[in-house]
């Protein structure tokens, strides 16, 4: 197998890199995934509900679960 | 490592067996009609789908796994309960689950059979039937030696104790039973899983002490991500193929998961169960992965052969008297509320997907009823016939999961374009799955053959789920779109506007 095929399918290039780079690049997927809740409309979300008190809204519940992912992975992950 | 089950312990482990069938028997009563019995006749709150979600996705060879995981490679094993579930439950929750609930469906395939062909959804059912099937083996196997090792009672008689006290309630009672036991098996789990934790922080000096001795042991145990490099669990494979293809597709095209989103009382309480679930699901790391770094704090003579006896190795040691039983039966919990869950969604896909489809499609609500209680108690009494192969051909349940790990990339493709782009067709989706499916099968044998061993599968997972997303998108433009009419209630746009798209599916949702 062609060593530039091999480095390209196991990320090889990414050798030399700082492992906090991961950490750094979870943290932009929670904070985007949290953005990317806000896109869908009230309507939307509320759906089926009996009620649209704020404790409903599950885009909340999407905030602060990546939240505490956030928090996790810096913790945890930035040396 | 013998942990000999008696007395008062052994009388908590009995009670619970016997506690489980009759709780879930109770909501027999409520089965009427094959809604009822596959779709908990769509009256499920959020709570509940979302424990009983928990509970199907933890199974005791979780317990063992991920301890003897934590034992060898250290704290990364938290990947699979983080960032390798909580983004994708939020994807699921807010994008896939309110479009298959809308869409009235019965299961994951059913949606891709009207979204694309049923090709499309053959294959899909064949697959995750066939997965179902060897995991269902997998967990009777697992059953008969924890009865065994643990309690004494012979490996087919504890096959058989499982298969009494899972087929009791979930034929008779259906999906309502097997969510309700979920959430009395998910609180055995936390609070046993929890005492062992607790117990185990006390004696290593709390979380510092822990972490003290692990880093001295192994400094790069403490680490949350392993190099570039490492053999395992490389961390762009981590990131890339974990949690941005493998934990979607298990997260949003697993049946087994989704199935009680689809009984809830609303599209509400289908997306609040799904984005709920994430919650227990954060604290899934203390049950396993703290106890196996305990295990390697106070007992570092583990070989690499026989880490999965982490996990016992802190119950025999750890724990008194009453709290041993209490632990050994959150482990049967997490076991019998994965192999109900597993026996309702296999016995669901081949009624839905198979026997309406092939074999009898105008039968009544009632014949249909009935053939689902029987492909329930059928794939019980087959998977206790699979079950002895784990011990004479191990390598078919690898098969297994090589099978299903080589189609989930493609197949989250096809169902993300599927329901976000109405410009992918039949082509597009059939070709797509089909291509992405060469593709990680070429890549699994061309590396096998170049290299000596397969790429790992977390980086099959992300290159097969490009190919599938390329191949979908250049075939589906390069043919004829489908008409708009063939695509409403299943594609974004198509949902969100159309008033009368909007009314169709309340009155199919409501099953008029």
């Amino acid at each position: 197998m062609g060593g530039w095929l091999k480095s390209m399918l196991y990320f090889e290039w990414l050798v030399g890199t700082h492992i906090n780079l991961a950490s750094y690049v979870m943290v932009v997927v929670f904070v985007f995934t949290a953005l990317w809740a806000w896109t869908f409309k009230r309507d939307y979300i509320f759906e089926g509900a009996p009620s649209q008190h704020r404790w409903r809204d599950i885009r909340i519940w999407a905030v602060i679960l990546l939240a505490v992912q956030t928090v996790l992975y810096v913790h945890f992950g930035i040396k | 490592m013998e942990i000999n089950i008696t007395g008062i312990d052994f009388f908590i482990v009995v009670a619970y067996l016997v506690a489980i069938p009759c709780f879930g028997f109770y909501f027999k009563r409520y089965v009427k009609s094959e809604k009822d019995f596959f779709l908990a006749g769509r009256m499920l709150p959020w709570w509940i789908i979302g424990f009983s979600i928990i509970g199907t996705n933890i199974g005791a060879n979780d317990f063992c796994g991920a301890a003897g995981g934590a034992y060898r490679f250290g704290l990364n094993q938290v990947h699979f309960e983080w960032m390798g579930a909580i983004p994708a439950i939020v994807l699921s929750a807010l994008l896939f689950v309110p479009y298959f609930w809308r869409a009235g469906v019965y299961t994951v395939p059913e949606f891709l059979g009207r979204r694309y062909n049923p090709f499309v959804r053959l294959v899909q059912t064949i697959l995750w039937g066939g997965f179902m099937i060897f995991m269902l083996g997998q967990f009777f196997w697992a059953s008969g030696l924890m009865l065994e090792e643990y309690m004494g009672i012979p490996l087919v008689y504890g096959m058989l104790i499982t298969a009494v006290v899972v087929g009791l309630y979930t034929v008779l009672g259906g999906l309502a039973a097997v969510a309700m036991t979920d959430v009395v098996q998910i609180l055995v789990m936390f609070v046993g899983g929890f005492s062992l934790t607790i117990l185990g922080l006390m004696c290593v000096g709390g979380w510092s002490g822990l972490a003290e001795k692990v880093t001295a042991l192994h400094p790069n145990h403490m680490n949350l991500f392993l190099p570039v490099d490492h053999p395992v669990y490389p961390w762009p494979g981590v990131v890339l193929g974990l949690c941005f293809v493998a934990s979607p597709a298990w997260w949003c095209c697993n049946q087994a998961i989704i199935q009680r989103t689809l009984g809830a009382k609303s599209e509400w309480d289908a997306k609040a169960g799904m984005m709920f679930a994430a919650l227990p699901k954060m604290f899934v790391p203390i049950l396993t992965t703290v106890p196996g770094l305990i295990a390697l704090a106070l007992y570092p003579e583990l070989t690499a052969e026989n880490m999965d006896k982490a996990y016992p190795w802190v119950i025999k040691n750890l724990l008194p008297t009453g709290l041993t039983g209490l632990v050994f039966a959150a482990f049967l919990a997490a076991l019998l509320s994965s192999v109900d869950s597993t026996v309702n969604s296999a016995a669901t896909l081949f009624t839905k997907d198979i026997y309406c489809e092939y074999i009898v499609r105008k039968g009544s609500d009632r014949h249909y009823l009935l053939v689902g209680r029987i492909m329930t108690a059928a794939f019980i009494i087959l998977a206790i016939f699979i079950a002895p192969v784990n011990k004479y051909f191990p390598g078919l349940f690898v098969a297994g999961g090589t099978m299903l790990s080589l189609f989930q990339g493609p197949t989250l493709a096809i169902l993300l374009l599927g329901i976000y782009w109405r410009r992918a067709n039949k082509a597009g989706g059939v070709v797509g799955m089909l291509g992405g499916v060469a593709v990680s099968t070429g890549l699994y044998f061309g590396t096998w053959r170049a290299l000596g061993e397969p790429i790992s599968f977390m980086y099959i997972s992300w290159w097969s789920f490009l190919a599938g997303l390329v191949i979908t998108t250049i075939v589906s433009l390069l043919t004829k779109p489908q008409p708009v009419e063939e695509l409403q209630g299943l594609v974004y746009g198509l949902i969100m506007k159309d008033e009368n798209v909007q009314e169709t599916l309340a009155d199919r949702a409501k099953g008029d």
